[in-house]
C-alpha cells in the first residue's frame, strides 16, 4: 500500500509541474498571438507567428490528456456518483473497484487502438509546422494520446490496486 | 454480446459511478469493432479536437475564472454589487443576483460560485432578517445564473459540439438570461417589501470606495463581453486576453495570488478541463458512428410517430433535458447534443435557439429535485438539509420554469439579436 500511494505522489507531481508549465507557456503564447494579430491588422502585415495556433490547438490536448490524468487519480472525472451517496460499507468499496477496475481495462483498449494511430502517424511523418526553421513532425506533439492513456491506465490500475486493499481491510 | 444485457451492465456501471468517458470509450471500441472499423479509428476521431480553432477558449476561460475566484475578487464584487444596488428594497437580495450571475459566467458555471459567494453572502442575508427559506433558495437557484451570459464554459461548449458560431449564442442567450435577472429580481423586491427588510441609504462615498477597490475588475467584463460582441475579437481571442489579463491583474496588481499559489490553481483547473475533454475526445468516436448508423434520422422517424407538433416535441424536449441534467451537464451537452441536434432540425426549430433552450434546461437541471449539483453544493456550503433545500428552492424552481416556457414557446425572444 505504502508503495502504491508513494508511486501515485510522485507521478502527480510530475503532471502538476508538467501542467502548470504548461499552462503557463499557452497563456503567454495565446496573448502574444492576439496582440501581435491585431497591431498587425493596424501595419496591414501579417505579425502573429505562423505556427503559433497549431501548437496551441496541440497543446491543448497535452493540458486535457495531464488534466484527465491527474483528475483520474483524484477521483474527480465526471460520474454519475450515485453509489457513493446511497451505499455503504462493503458494497461501496466493491462498486469503487468494479468502476475503476472497468476504468482501467478500457484505458488499456484506448491505448491499444492510440498505439496503432500513433505507428500509422510516424510511419507517414507528416510535419506538422515549421518553426525558427526546423520542422516539427506531426507525431511529436501527437505523442501524447498514447501516453495520456498510459498515464490513465496507470491511475485507475493503482485505483483498483487500493480499492482491491480497502476491501481486505473491510472484511 | 446481446445487445440488451450490454446496455443493462453499462447503465449498472454507470449507477454504480464509472466514469462517464470510460463507458463512452468502451462503447466506442466496441461498435467500431463490431461494424469491423480497426480501433484507430476512434482515435482518429479523438484527434480532431486538435483541429477545433475553439477549444483553447476552454482552458484559458477555465484557468482565468479559477484565478479569480481564489483572489479577493468575489468580495470586491459584492462590495461593489451592495454600493450600487443596495439601497434598494430588496436590495440585498438583488445584490446577490448579479454578483452571483457575474461570477459564474467568469468561473464557467462549474459549481464554484455557491461555494465562493454563497458563503460571503448567506451571513449577509441573515443579518438583513431576510427568511431562512428565501436566502437558501436564492443562493442555491443563483449558483448557477449566470450560465446564459458570456463567456460562460457551457455556452463555448455547446457551440463547439453543435457547431454553431459562439457568438450568435452569446448575443441570443443573454436576452432570457437577463429576463431570468428581471424575473428573480422582481421577486426579491416583493420578499424585500413583504418582510420590511430595513433599506440601507445609498452612500456616494462607499460607492466611490467599492469603484476605486475593484478599479482593475471592472474593465473586464466590458472588455470580453463587448469586446466578443463587437466582433473585435473571436471567443478564444477573448479567453487569451482574459487568462493574461487575470494572471497580471490577480498576482502582481493586488497581489492576491502568490506566486507559488499558481501551480496549484492550474492543475486544480487543468483537472476540471480534462475531465471535460476526455469525454469530449471519446464522444467523438461514438456520436460519428451513431450518425453514420443514422441514428438521429431513425430516432425522429421514431418521435413523429407520437410527436407530430413542433410544439409538443418541444414540450418533451424540456422534460427529456431536465431528466438528462441532473446527471452531469458537460457529458449532457457532449452526448446528447449532436443527437438532438438534427432531429429538432426535423422539426424546423432554429440551432441557436435549441442551444438556449438547452442552456436554460442546464441551469434548471442544476437546482432540480432529487439530484440537482447545486442542492448538494448548497447543503454542504450552508449546512441544511436536502429536503429543505428542496422546499426552499421551489419557488424559484417555478419561476425558472416559467422563463423557460417564455423562451421555448417564444423563438424571437433568443432569435431577435441574432439577426436573420
Amino acid at each position: 500500500m505504502e508503495k502504491i500511494l508513494r508511486i501515485e505522489r510522485v507521478l502527480e507531481s510530475a503532471e502538476r509541474a508538467l501542467l502548470a508549465g504548461l499552462l503557463g507557456f499557452m497563456v503567454l503564447l495565446a496573448f502574444l498571438q492576439v496582440a501581435l494579430r491585431h497591431v498587425g491588422r493596424w501595419t496591414s502585415e501579417p505579425l502573429s507567428l505562423l505556427w503559433g495556433d497549431t501548437l496551441l490547438r496541440h497543446l491543448v490536448l497535452w493540458l486535457g490528456f495531464l488534466g484527465a490524468a491527474l483528475a483520474a487519480s483524484r477521483n474527480k472525472q465526471f460520474s454519475m456518483d450515485l453509489s457513493t451517496r446511497l451505499l455503504g460499507g462493503r458494497t461501496r468499496a466493491f462498486s469503487a473497484l468494479t468502476c475503476d477496475a472497468f476504468a482501467a481495462m478500457v484505458c488499456a483498449g484506448l491505448l491499444r487502438a492510440s498505439i496503432r494511430f500513433f505507428k500509422d502517424e510516424y510511419a507517414q511523418g507528416g510535419i506538422l509546422f515549421s518553426a525558427f526553421g526546423v520542422d516539427v513532425p506531426a507525431w511529436t506533439l501527437e505523442s501524447i494520446i498514447p501516453g495520456g492513456f498510459a498515464l490513465l491506465l496507470v491511475h485507475y490500475a493503482l485505483r483498483s490496486l487500493k480499492d482491491l486493499g480497502a476491501l481486505r481491510l473491510s472484511r | 454480446m446481446n445487445p440488451w444485457l450490454l446496455s443493462l451492465g453499462l447503465l449498472l456501471l454507470a449507477a454504480l459511478g464509472a466514469p462517464v468517458f470510460s463507458l463512452i470509450g468502451f462503447l466506442a471500441l466496441y461498435l467500431f469493432h463490431g461494424a469491423g472499423i480497426d480501433s484507430s479509428a476512434v482515435i482518429v476521431e479523438l484527434f480532431r479536437l486538435a483541429s477545433l480553432p475553439a477549444l483553447v477558449a476552454i482552458p484559458l476561460f477555465t484557468f482565468a475564472g479559477y484565478c479569480l475566484a481564489e483572489s479577493k475578487a468575489p468580495q470586491r464584487l459584492v462590495d461593489l454589487a451592495q454600493a450600487l444596488f443596495g439601497w434598494m428594497p430588496g436590495g440585498l437580495a438583488v445584490v446577490g443576483l448579479v454578483s452571483c450571475a457575474v461570477f459564474t459566467a467568469f468561473t464557467g458555471a462549474s459549481g464554484v460560485t455557491i461555494i465562493a459567494l454563497g458563503g460571503l453572502l448567506y451571513p449577509m442575508l441573515r443579518r438583513q432578517n431576510y427568511p431562512e427559506n428565501f436566502s437558501l433558495g436564492l443562493l442555491t437557484t443563483t449558483g448557477s445564473l449566470g450560465l446564459l451570459f458570456p463567456p460562460s464554459l457551457p455556452i463555448i461548449l455547446y457551440g463547439l459540439v453543435a457547431k454553431v458560431p459562439i457568438d450568435k449564442l452569446f448575443a441570443a442567450a443573454a436576452v432570457p438570461g437577463v429576463l431570468l435577472l428581471l424575473i428573480l429580481s422582481a421577486y426579491s423586491l416583493w420578499v424585500g417589501r413583504r418582510e420590511g427588510i430595513m433599506k440601507v441609504p445609498f452612500s456616494g462615498a462607499a460607492l466611490a470606495r467599492a469603484l476605486k477597490a475593484a478599479a482593475w475588475e471592472i474593465p473586464l467584463p466590458f472588455l470580453i463581453i463587448g469586446g466578443i460582441y463587437l466582433g473585435w475579437f473571436t471567443a478564444s481571442e477573448a479567453a487569451a486576453i482574459m487568462a493574461f489579463y487575470v494572471l497580471i491583474v490577480e498576482a502582481f496588481i493586488y497581489r492576491d495570488l502568490r506566486l507559488k499559489d499558481l501551480p496549484a490553481i492550474a492543475s486544480e483547473s487543468m483537472m476540471l478541463v480534462g475531465a471535460i475533454l476526455i469525454v469530449l475526445g471519446a464522444a467523438l468516436g461514438l456520436t460519428n458512428y451513431l450518425i453514420d448508423a443514422e441514428l438521429p434520422g431513425r430516432l425522429f422517424d421514431f418521435l413523429h410517430r407520437f410527436v407530430g407538433s413542433k410544439l409538443l416535441f418541444l414540450l418533451v424536449l424540456n422534460a427529456f433535458l431536465l431528466v438528462v441534467n441532473m446527471v452531469e451537464i458537460f457529458s449532457a451537452i457532449i452526448i446528447v447534443v449532436p443527437l438532438i441536434v438534427p432531429v429538432a432540425a426535423q422539426y424546423g426549430i432554429h440551432p441557436v435557439h435549441l442551444g438556449v433552450i438547452f442552456l436554460l434546461n442546464l441551469e434548471i437541471g442544476y437546482m432540480t429535485p432529487p439530484l440537482g449539483l447545486n442542492l448538494f453544493l448548497s447543503s454542504s456550503r450552508f449546512g441544511a438539509s436536502l429536503l429543505k433545500l428542496y422546499a426552499s428552492t421551489f419557488p424559484f424552481w417555478l419561476m425558472l420554469l416559467a422563463a423557460l416556457a417564455a423562451v421555448t414557446y417564444l423563438p424571437g425572444l433568443s432569435l431577435w439579436a441574432v439577426g436573420p
